[in-house]
């Protein structure tokens, strides 16, 4: 049964950590600008991620500490402020992304603005996190998110050339858009390559009183839950690629994206769409909210728990109260969802390395992890893509922003 | 430190160069663009006949498609000015 739960949070973490707003959005972007030949991105991404959820989970697991929780204690007060404040933004645009993705949902099936949703989604999502528990989150939202598995019936049902899925696994340079090519490439890391995801993951496995024998099936959900995420992301760049990029039309509003999974599934595809919308972005919102809360909380030393009643987290509370509520304001003020999404996905990849190099510097000290530090292949694969990504979203968003 | 002048250097410089698009690059783009919202329209259209598509979710595709195109033709006009 404990096993059962550990497996069900590398899952969880992965539909609403993995595939959500971002995910969807970027990937079903690059498949329609640009066929398969983005889908070595999505392994880099997923390569980059699986690396960095098992170091998650095994620092908890052999340190005790959460990952805020060390890198304050390793790298002092400073260092957790100058981090701090750079991540508090990103997140707060990517949790206004997610609140809009499930506002769009919404929409598609009603017919009633994304803006009007906005203040509901905010409310349902922070009485899931007022009322629930860590096990309502993680076991609720995982079973829900099997919804999205949609994307790969979809992708299976329109029959993609094998040949040219392969090819497309394989790093290309752009055929003529460079810019787009490389803020999307970008932006797909940014969604995959999310910091909340391991604040959210090291508190979880703290709070589910991980330890060192936890090392093997941490490293089991790790790949296993991250892989079931790609799966579902590479079925939203497939249908996308197979319906969208053959008639030319390229994705600029969140109304055109159903239509991919209509086309192979009919009626049904509408609403399987806007429901694994939903069902992903209110799970990442949830996380989102959630991270911030415990960076906050670790990093000032408040409790933190999600398995006990707000007022004994009056601070953690409040952190994911007000991180959820101001963002739904974004949305409620009419921003583009799909604009905020790509943005904030790229904004994500350039303020990578402020998690992943510390979080390295963790992972091969004794101090902290004793022998169970990174091999060299670990910490190459998690410094190199991280700083690629940063760098090339230095270079590439101040030039999609100008219009290049 | 001179190296980091440099580097900084290089990225201004391809900064700028990404700045300056031609209105030929420009309206390229903007006839891309047309051309995507008028395939978005057909594929709506084919949808919509086979009955796959509600009425309310049609009319929010057809509302983005007249915001895209619109937008598109704006943009082409403003590149072709003199």
């Amino acid at each position: 049964m404990r096993r059962y739960l550990e497996v069900a949070l590398g899952i969880f973490t992965s539909i609403g950590g993995f595939l959500e707003v971002g995910a969807i959005a970027t990937a079903a972007q690059a498949g329609a600008g640009f066929g398969f030949r983005l889908g070595w991105v999505l392994v880099l991404g997923t390569v980059c991620v699986i690396f960095l959820v098992e170091m998650s989970g095994r620092l908890s697991a052999v340190s005790k500490h959460t990952l805020q929780d060390a890198m304050r204690e390793r790298f002092g007060a400073g260092f957790f402020l100058v981090t701090t404040i750079p991540g508090l933004i990103v997140d707060w645009l990517v949790l206004a992304a997610e609140i809009g993705g499930v506002a769009l949902a919404l929409q598609l099936v009603t017919g009633i603005g994304y803006q009007w949703w906005a203040f509901p989604v905010a409310i349902g999502s922070w009485l899931f996190l007022w009322k629930g528990n860590l096990r309502l989150v993680e076991d609720g939202v995982a079973l829900l998110g099997l919804v999205a598995l949609a994307f790969v019936v979809a992708a299976v049902r329109l029959h993609p050339p094998v040949h040219a899925v392969v090819a497309g696994l394989l790093p290309s340079l752009p055929p003529a858009e460079g810019t787009t090519y490389w803020f999307l490439a970008v932006s797909i890391l940014g969604a995959l390559i999310s910091p909340y995801l391991f604040f959210f993951y090291s508190s979880g496995a703290i709070e589910g009183q991980w330890d060192e024998n936890h090392i093997g099936s941490n490293r089991f959900t790790a790949i296993v839950g991250m892989s079931f995420g790609a799966v579902l992301a590479f079925g939203v760049m497939l249908a996308a690629a197979l319906v969208f990029h053959p008639r030319g039309i390229q994705v600029e509003r969140y109304e055109q994206v159903a239509l991919m999974l209509v086309e192979p599934l009919g009626r049904p595809g509408l609403y399987l769409f806007a429901a694994a919308l939903a069902v992903t972005c209110f799970g990442a919102t949830l996380e989102v909210a959630l991270g911030r809360a415990y960076v906050f909380a670790q990093g000032f030393g408040w409790n933190y728990t999600l398995n006990s009643l707000p007022k004994n987290s009056a601070r953690f509370s409040l952190v994911y109260t007000a991180m959820i509520g101001s963002a739904a304001v974004l949305i409620a003020l009419g921003v583009d969802p799909l604009a905020l999404t790509v943005f904030s996905m790229a904004l994500t990849a350039v303020t990578l390395p402020l998690v992943t190099i510390p979080f390295i510097v963790l992972m091969n000290d004794p101090a902290y992890v004793g022998e169970y530090r990174n091999g060299w292949i670990g910490n190459a694969a998690v410094v190199g893509i991280s700083l690629l990504a940063s760098l090339i979203a230095l270079v590439a968003i101040p030039l999609q922003l100008m219009g290049g | 430190m001179r190296a980091i002048t440099l580097a900084f250097a290089l990225v201004g410089a391809v900064l700028l160069a990404g700045c300056t698009r031609s209105p030929e690059a420009r309206a390229e783009d903007a006839r891309m663009k047309l051309a995507s919202w008028q395939a978005t329209r057909r594929l709506l259209d084919e949808q919509r006949a086979r009955g796959d598509l509600p009425e309310q979710y049609v009319r929010q595709v057809m509302r983005a498609v007249e915001e895209g195109r619109a937008q598109a033709l704006a943009n082409l006009r403003a590149a072709s000015a003199p």
